[in-house]
């Protein structure tokens, strides 16, 4: 009699363990996830709305879009705007039209292909601090080896990292350089997926190289230059990084705020720290990159349909 | 025919020529850094510039190293990278198990919500992130650059795709002789899906190596700060040594260097095939 | 060991796979579960091994209920149409691999693996990973993976589907083989009604989720229990004309009138289906059943094929390579009574 209620209890303890195995498995990566991602996802988007927030106390005086029209009023943050804006419509396409070319010329059958993709990729796996110093010895004013070089061309030496009118375009060269590698990779992998039939029909067709190239490869490759432009371009509107080692924060005459830096400014060198100025600021810029690649999406489609 | 053939070679040649100057200007800046590493102080300011150093003494790192805890630097840059890609690499195993072989209630919908995740900007999360760092007390504690990466939506995104690529038949012919899901997934699924996980563990460590904003925000004395946020310090309170400088950025660039010297295949295949930024 | 199957059925959300299945199969015996693409024989085999449960039924394994036990509490061994060999082992590590899981220790592991390798003639290939393999060597490791824990019951999803047309017939005869010399109750999933009619003992005929027939391969060919089975199996296919009981006889389209033994006994006015085998019909016969017209004649090495019209029907008949006839010439066509069936045209139900 005493042995069946045993038997079922032992059935169901079983059961519960075969249903409520996956969480062996998921919680582990799930835990952080939710402490991480998840949670400062719906945190950030509350605070931004919390009214005179108190980061110690996390006390608030009430809801409403104070921080937003803070944020979307200051000069600085205007200037962020135009920098970060700026940088895009520079590096986006100058980097995009170098990696085509570089990466349809390593796609051809070269000799030493693998030296030369370890010096085109190389600087993918480096700190961006680290190799910035390096560039900033290179900008140098007085002996900067840049400046050397553009004199045999009679251009006199610029200042380009100490004056306002330069640091810009020093800023968007080594941005360049520095997004270069992961664009050619992704642009060389998509060459190589590109069937070699079309390329042979074109030849028997009597296309020259320079037609083959704009009317066969590059709409081939139209979709992983839409995907690299939308990579890169939601990666250029976190420009942050490459300030530091350039110029210590912000530029000589702190006119190189960016969003990021904007957002960084506000919680990290601020005191008291501005939570709810940096995270309207950060859900401005989300907003920001949700936009860019809706449209990139659309524009691709137009194009495909 | 012979003037197509000449045509030709003429091209070869502009296509090598253009390369070679391209490939120059993409490691100049590291041929730059490593030889001013080895420059005297004149040298160095000197212009027009000295194009190799006159001696190949290590004197500039000496000093960098006695001017700076380059060595803890080093040390703690490899403890949070080992602790974090190795907690990471589990959890995105068993993560992208869970998510492949099992089914559990709202399955798909959560994957839908991690694929939505993976859009926000990390520099946007940061700012609470810095908060909740400070409350669990981790703040300037070589823990806070490991706990916040222990988990990658992205990651575990990428495995998945791999471990869904694997056919299902072999995990009932596991299951029909009695091996478990544990048993099953070390040793049958990560043997297999090894190539993936080294490409992820290599793009995981380099990620984990150069990152500066995170560490910047949680770390706070110099005995916990990580090399390129100490490189940073460095040059930042040091003054303006630039052969210092090179010397000591040399020492955080170097050993990805070599990495990526001995892993390029699999770090380029890695990038190609998950379109994101190493 | 003996598999007793009560009342299976397997629904899923949209379709029923199997309906109201019931079998007993013998000890010791090779069984072939035959049927046209998505007939429910794959879910049937999967609801033997345990990977599948059933909506309702039972199954047995002697007199023991496994309905409810998993794969592995089952002692079955399963092999799969693409093999299932994991790639990063060897083919040592892959036989070894069930043994292990089970904790058997390693060098009995190794000297049951290498007793099967030899039992499937890759002994000398242990250290070999599957990518080297071509695949008719690797079912065979898949087979002894799957014999080397000593099922009770060994099941085979297509095994032979992706092997090209002759490695089949040599893959076939060693399964046979092997099965014979270790006598394991052996159950295999096919398409191929030829493959199965050459090496099973009994064959489960399938259609639409429904048993059509259970029986020894030569039965099946003649005594079909309905008009699906008939179809299904012989090659060329069966011939079959649509007619009329009248008067005792079959009129079929047409208006040819046949006369039958067996139709006799069949209700006047029921609209029936006259199969009749290739080897079944005589041309040229003087005990005659109908008339019909020679409408082509195909010789093909040892034997010759004739197109003859019943009516408005075409039949394939095979005749003999001593008789010629001219085409359009009219002849007296005989029936055997082994290989011609009526059946009624509607629920394709046997009636003679």
């Amino acid at each position: 009699m005493s042995s069946t209620p045993v038997k079922k209890q032992k059935m169901t303890l079983e059961q519960f363990k075969l249903k409520s195995e996956w969480l062996v498995y998921f919680l582990p990566f799930f835990i952080g996830v939710l402490i991480f991602t998840l949670y400062p996802i719906v945190n950030v988007f509350l605070t931004s709305f919390k009214v005179d927030f108190n980061y110690i106390t996390k006390e608030f005086s009430g809801w409403g879009l104070d921080n937003y029209k803070y944020v979307l009023s200051d000069p600085y943050f205007h200037q962020a705007l135009k920098n970060t804006f700026g940088y895009v419509f520079v590096v986006i396409p100058i980097s995009t039209c170098l990696a085509i070319l570089i990466a349809t010329l390593l796609n051809q059958k070269i000799k030493l292909s693998g030296l030369f993709q370890t010096a085109y990729f190389v600087p993918m796996v480096t700190s961006t601090i680290a190799v910035g110093f390096s560039w900033r010895f290179m900008f140098s004013h007085n002996y900067g080896i840049i400046n050397y070089l553009l004199g045999f061309f009679n251009i006199a030496p610029i200042n380009w990292l100490g004056d306002p009118a330069n640091n810009f375009y020093a800023l968007c060269i080594y941005g360049i350089w520095a997004i270069l590698p992961f664009t050619i990779i992704l642009l060389l992998s998509g060459l190589q997926n590109i069937d070699p039939m079309y390329y042979t029909a074109a030849k028997v067709d009597g296309a020259g190289p320079i037609r083959i190239f704009f009317r066969v490869t590059i709409p081939l490759l139209l979709p992983t230059i839409f995907m690299v432009i939308m990579v890169n371009t939601i990666s250029c509107f976190k420009v942050f990084n490459e300030l530091f080692p350039l110029f210590q924060g912000a530029g000589v005459a702190n006119n190189l705020y960016t969003v990021v830096y904007y957002i960084y400014y506000q919680f990290r060198v601020l005191v008291p720290a501005q939570y709810g100025y940096a995270t309207a600021a950060a859900l401005i810029l989300f907003i920001i990159i949700f936009i860019a690649t809706m449209f990139q999406r659309f524009v691709e489609k137009k194009i495909n349909n | 025919m012979k003037k197509l053939f000449k045509n030709l070679s003429f091209g070869r040649v502009l296509i090598y020529l253009f390369l070679t100057v391209g490939a120059i200007t993409m490691v100049f800046p590291f041929y730059w850094m490593i030889t001013g590493a080895f420059k005297s102080g004149t040298e160095i300011i000197s212009f027009p510039p000295v194009w190799f150093p006159t001696s190949f003494a290590l004197t500039n790192f000496v000093e960098a190293f006695e001017r700076a805890p380059f060595l803890s630097y080093f040390i703690n840059s490899v403890v949070a990278m080992v602790g974090s890609v190795s907690i990471c690499s589990f959890t995105t195993i068993v993560g992208a198990f869970a998510f492949s072989k099992l089914d559990f209630p709202f399955k798909n919908v959560l994957l839908a919500l991690l694929l939505g995740l993976m859009m926000v900007p990390f520099e946007m999360i940061v700012i609470t992130n810095f908060r909740t760092i400070i409350d669990l007390g981790l703040y300037d504690n070589i823990l806070a650059l490991i706990v916040p990466f222990t988990s990658s939506i992205f990651y575990m995104y990428i495995l998945k795709g791999f471990f869904d690529s694997i056919p299902n038949s072999l995990y009932q012919a596991a299951r029909v002789d009695g091996c478990s899901n544990w048993k099953y997934l070390w040793k049958v699924m990560v043997p297999i899906a090894k190539p993936s996980l080294v490409t992820i563990i290599l793009l995981n460590a380099i990620a984990s190596w150069n990152s500066f904003l995170w560490p910047s925000l949680a770390i706070l004395n110099k005995v916990n700060k990580t090399l390129p946020f100490g490189l940073y310090s460095f040059v930042n309170e040091g003054g303006s040594r630039t052969e210092l400088m090179m010397a000591a950025s040399t020492i955080v660039v170097l050993p990805m260097i070599i990495l990526f010297l001995f892993a390029r295949k699999q770090i380029v295949n890695g990038v190609a095939r998950g379109g994101l930024k190493g | 060991m003996k598999v007793t199957i009560k009342n299976l059925t397997k629904r899923f959300s949209d379709m029923t796979a199997v309906n109201d299945f019931s079998a007993v199969i013998e000890s010791g015996e090779l069984i072939a579960l035959l049927g046209p693409s998505g007939c429910g024989k794959s879910t049937m085999l999967n609801m033997i091994s345990g990977i599948l449960a059933p909506t309702e039924g039972k199954i047995f394994f002697d007199d023991e209920d496994v309905t409810d036990l998993s794969p592995e509490k089952r002692g079955v061994g399963l092999v799969f149409q693409n093999y299932a060999l994991y790639p990063h082992m060897t083919v040592l590590e892959n036989i070894c691999f069930p043994l292990e899981i089970k904790k058997v220790p390693k060098e009995e592991r190794i000297a049951r693996a290498k007793e099967m390798a030899k039992l499937v003639h890759v002994d000398t290939m242990l250290d070999r990973k599957p990518g080297q393999m071509s695949g008719g060597q690797q079912q065979r490791v898949a087979i002894a993976r799957a014999l080397v824990k000593q099922p009770r019951i060994l099941l085979l999803d297509e095994p032979l589907s992706n092997l090209d047309a002759r490695l089949r017939i040599e893959m076939r005869e060693e399964i046979r083989r092997i099965q014979q010399e270790t006598g394991v109750t052996t159950i295999f999933v096919t398409h191929d009604q030829e493959e199965a009619m050459s090496i099973s003992d009994h064959i489960v005929l399938m259609k639409d989720g429904f048993l059509q027939q259970y029986a020894k391969p030569q039965e099946l060919y003649d005594e079909p229990a309905n008009c699906f089975v008939a179809d299904f199996l012989g090659n060329p296919p069966i011939n079959k004309a649509n007619g009329v009981i009248k008067n005792g006889k079959i009129v079929l389209e047409g208006d040819c009138e046949v006369e039958l033994e067996a139709a006799k006994n069949i209700a006047e006015g029921r609209e029936v289906t006259l199969s009749m085998r290739a080897e079944a019909i005589i041309v040229g016969e003087a005990e005659k059943a109908c008339v019909g017209t020679v409408e082509e004649v195909y010789v093909m090495g040892k034997e010759v094929l004739a197109y003859v019209s019943l009516g408005t029907t075409k039949v394939r008949a095979y005749i003999d390579a001593e008789k010629t006839f001219d085409k359009g010439q009219t002849v007296n066509i005989g029936l055997k009574k082994r290989g011609v069936f009526v059946f009624d045209k509607e629920t394709g139900e046997r009636l003679a």
